[in-house]
C-alpha cells in the first residue's frame, strides 16, 4: 500500500502548516521575552560627570517593565528603580562608581543582561584649580562693578 | 506611575493659545497707540516707572528655559543646580548698578550697539554686533521651538503650527504695540507666570512629606544632596558668568535702561532681580519632588511639564492640569519671544540701517521700516525653527562669547582710561579660549574660560598704553 500524489502533496500541506505554526508560536513567545536597553553600547562606552544616565528599553506596547539597580553585577540586593509601561527613566544623582540595571517584561519575567553605568566625576584637583579660578573671576567681576560704581557717584556728588 | 504628558486636547490647546495670542494682540494694538515716533515705538517714550519696569525685566528674564530647563539642573544636578540656575538673577541686580552710568554716558542712546561704538570704535562694534545677533537670533529661534515641542507635548498640536503660531502671535503685538506693547503685556504674563509657579509650588509642597522625600534622596539620588559634587559645583560659577554676560551686553536689557524713567531704572532692576532669584529654585523643588513622589522622567527635557502635570492630576485638577501649564509656559515664552525680537529688531534699524548704512528715518517712515524689520525678524526666526535644528545648543555655545563681553561692558562704563585695541584683543582669545573649553573640558567650564581670558586682556589695557575713552 503506497501514497498517491494527491496524499503527498495533502501530507506535505500539513507538515508545512505546523511549521509555520510552530514559527509563528515560537515568535511571538520569542518577541515577548525580549525587552533589552537600547543603545546598549553606547551607554556602558560612556562614563556620566553627573551620576545621570538615560536609559530606555525595546518593549510592546502596553507591557509592564521592571528596573532594576543593584550595586553588585550579580545582582544581590536590587532595588526596583521604576515598574511601569514607559520606554524609558532618565536616573539621577547616582553616586560615584559602577551601576548595574537590568530590565525585564513583567509578564515574560525574563531579565535582561546587566547594564554597567560608569559615573565618574571630574578629577578632584582640576575641580579645586577650576573653582578656585571662578572665585576669583566672580569676585574680581562683582568687586569692579561695585568699585566702579561707587567711585562714579562719588565724581558726580563731588 | 504611568504619566503622559500629552494631557489636553488638541482643540483645548488651539482654543487657549488663540484666546491668549487674540489677548495679546488686542492690547497690542491698544499701547501700539501711544507710539507717535520712533523714542516712543522704540523705547515706549522713556517713560516707563517702577512696577511696569521691574514687571518686565522680570518676565523677559522668566523664559522657557527658566521653566523648562531649571527642573532640569535640578534633576540632574540636585540642590546646587538649582541655585546654579538661580544666580542668573544676579546679573539683573548688578545691571542695576549700570542703568545711571549708561544714561548719563548715552543721554539719548537707544541700543547697546551705541555704546559699543562710542567706546571702542568700528572693530569692537562690529565684533559685538556678530556676538550678540548669534545670541539673540539663537535664543529667539530656541523659544519659538520650544513653544512648538511644548505644543505638541502638551496639547497634541503638530509641531509646525504650534511654533508658527506662538510666533506669529508675538510679531503681531510687537508689530502694532512696539516697546509699549511688550512692557504692558509682559506684566501680565509675569503676574500669571509667578501665580502659576507658586500654585504648582505649593502643590508640590503639600504631596511631599520633606523627611521622606529626603530619605528617598539619600537612598537612591544620593549626589544630588552632596555638597562638593564637581559638575554642580562648576555650573554655579558657569552660569552666573553666563547670566552676567547675557545681560550686560544684550540690547534687551540696554533698551529697557533706555525706556525707564532714570531714577526708577537702578530700582527696577535690583527688584526685578530679587523677585526672579526663587523662580528656579520653585521650578527646580518641583523637579526634585520627581523622585520622591515616584514620577519617572523619560524625557529630561519634559522634567518640569511632567512633574506638573503629573501633581495637578493627583490633585484632582484632572484635564485642566494641562491647559494651566500650558498658559503659564506660553506666557513665559511670549515674554521673550517679543523682548528678543523688539530689541533685535531696534538693533538691526538703530546699528545696521543708520550706523551702517547711514540712513535714518523719521516718524511715519520710521513705522514703516520698523514693521518691516520685525516682519523680516520674525520671518528668519521662523526659516530656522522650521527645521527643529537643535539651536538650543547654539545658545549654549554663545556662553562664551557673551562672557567675553562683560569685562569690556564694565571698563566701558567705568574707567576713564583704556588700551581699545587690547580690549577687543580679549575678547576674541575669550571666545577662542571659551569655546575650546567647551569642547575640551566640558560646557561647565566655557563661560568662566571666555570671562578669565578677556578679564585678563581687559585688566592689562587698563596699564599697557592705555588713552582716555571717547565720550559722547
Amino acid at each position: 500500500m503506497g501514497l498517491n500524489v494527491f496524499d503527498a502533496i495533502g501530507l506535505f500541506y500539513k507538515i508545512l502548516q505546523l511549521i509555520v505554526i510552530a514559527v509563528i508560536f515560537c515568535g511571538v513567545d520569542g518577541m515577548a521575552g525580549v525587552v533589552d536597553f537600547e543603545g546598549r553600547e553606547e551607554v556602558e562606552a560612556a562614563s556620566s560627570d553627573n551620576g545621570t544616565t538615560h536609559l530606555s528599553w525595546s518593549k510592546e506596547r502596553s507591557e509592564i517593565i521592571e528596573l532594576e539597580q543593584s550595586a553588585e553585577e550579580t545582582f544581590e540586593d536590587p532595588v526596583l528603580r521604576y515598574r511601569g509601561a514607559d520606554s524609558g527613566s532618565v536616573i539621577t544623582g547616582l553616586a560615584e562608581g559602577v551601576h548595574y540595571f537590568r530590565v525585564r517584561g513583567v509578564s515574560s519575567g525574563d531579565w535582561s543582561e546587566p547594564l554597567a553605568v560608569r559615573v565618574e566625576f571630574i578629577d578632584e584637583s582640576k575641580l579645586w584649580l577650576i573653582l578656585g579660578l571662578g572665585g576669583v573671576v566672580v569676585v574680581a567681576t562683582i568687586g569692579a562693578i561695585v568699585f566702579g560704581h561707587m567711585k562714579s557717584t562719588h565724581r558726580v556728588s563731588e | 506611575m504611568i504619566v503622559s504628558a500629552t494631557s489636553i486636547s488638541a482643540s483645548s490647546g488651539w482654543v487657549i493659545v488663540i484666546a491668549l495670542g487674540l489677548l495679546w494682540v488686542l492690547l497690542g494694538i491698544f499701547w501700539g497707540r501711544k507710539a507717535k515716533d520712533a523714542d516712543g515705538f522704540m523705547l515706549a517714550g522713556r517713560k516707563v516707572g517702577l512696577s511696569l519696569g521691574s514687571a518686565t525685566a522680570m518676565a523677559t528674564w522668566v523664559t522657557s528655559n527658566t521653566t523648562m530647563l531649571a527642573p532640569v539642573f535640578a534633576l540632574t544636578l540636585g540642590v546646587w543646580g538649582m541655585l546654579a540656575y538661580s544666580t542668573a538673577s544676579f546679573g539683573l541686580i548688578l545691571f542695576s548698578f549700570f542703568v545711571v552710568r549708561i544714561r548719563k554716558i548715552l543721554p539719548h542712546g537707544v541700543t547697546a550697539g551705541d555704546f559699543f561704538r562710542l567706546r571702542y570704535g568700528r572693530g569692537g562694534w562690529a565684533i559685538f554686533l556678530v556676538i550678540t545677533m548669534l545670541y539673540s537670533l539663537s535664543w529667539l529661534v530656541s523659544m519659538a521651538i520650544a513653544g512648538g515641542d511644548l505644543m505638541e507635548a502638551l496639547a497634541g498640536i503638530p509641531y509646525h503650527q504650534g511654533m508658527s503660531l506662538i510666533l506669529l502671535v508675538c510679531v503681531l503685538y510687537t508689530l502694532f504695540g512696539g516697546l509699549y506693547a511688550v512692557i504692558g503685556t509682559d506684566f501680565i504674563q509675569s503676574v500669571i507666570i509667578l501665580a502659576g509657579i507658586v500654585f504648582i509650588g505649593a502643590l508640590v509642597a503639600m504631596r511631599l512629606d520633606f523627611d521622606e522625600a529626603y530619605a528617598h534622596l539619600s537612598a537612591y539620588q544620593p549626589s544630588l544632596l552632596k555638597i562638593a559634587m564637581p559638575a554642580a559645583l562648576l555650573a554655579v560659577f558657569n552660569n552666573m558668568l553666563f547670566g552676567f554676560g547675557e545681560v550686560f551686553h544684550n540690547n534687551v536689557w540696554w533698551s529697557r535702561a533706555f525706556a525707564m524713567r532714570e531714577k526708577v531704572a537702578p530700582k527696577a532692576f535690583l527688584l526685578s532681580g530679587l523677585l526672579w532669584f526663587p523662580i528656579p529654585i520653585a521650578a527646580g523643588f518641583i523637579a526634585l519632588a520627581a523622585g520622591p513622589l515616584g514620577i519617572n522622567i523619560v524625557d529630561e527635557n519634559q522634567t518640569g511639564p511632567t512633574v506638573a502635570a503629573a501633581v495637578l492630576g493627583q490633585s484632582g485638577f484632572g484635564a485642566i492640569s494641562g491647559g494651566l501649564i500650558l498658559i503659564v509656559l506660553f506666557c513665559s515664552m511670549a515674554s521673550s519671544i517679543d523682548s528678543l525680537l523688539a530689541a533685535t529688531s531696534d538693533l538691526l534699524i538703530r546699528d545696521v540701517q543708520e550706523g551702517l548704512l547711514g540712513k535714518r528715518h523719521d516718524g511715519r517712515e520710521f513705522r514703516k521700516v520698523a514693521g518691516v524689520v520685525i516682519c523680516c525678524v520674525g520671518l528668519v526666526s521662523w526659516l530656522l525653527a522650521v527645521p527643529h535644528w537643535p539651536i538650543i545648543n547654539a545658545l549654549f555655545i554663545s556662553g562664551p562669547l557673551v562672557g567675553s563681553l562683560i569685562w569690556p561692558v564694565i571698563a566701558g562704563l567705568f574707567w576713564e582710561r583704556i588700551n581699545r585695541r587690547l580690549v577687543i584683543a580679549g575678547i576674541l582669545a575669550g571666545c577662542v579660549g571659551g569655546l575650546t573649553a567647551y569642547f575640551t573640558l566640558g560646557w561647565f567650564t566655557a563661560s568662566l574660560a571666555g570671562t578669565a581670558i578677556s578679564m585678563i586682556f581687559t585688566c592689562a589695557a587698563r596699564f599697557i598704553h592705555p588713552l582716555p575713552i571717547q565720550k559722547s
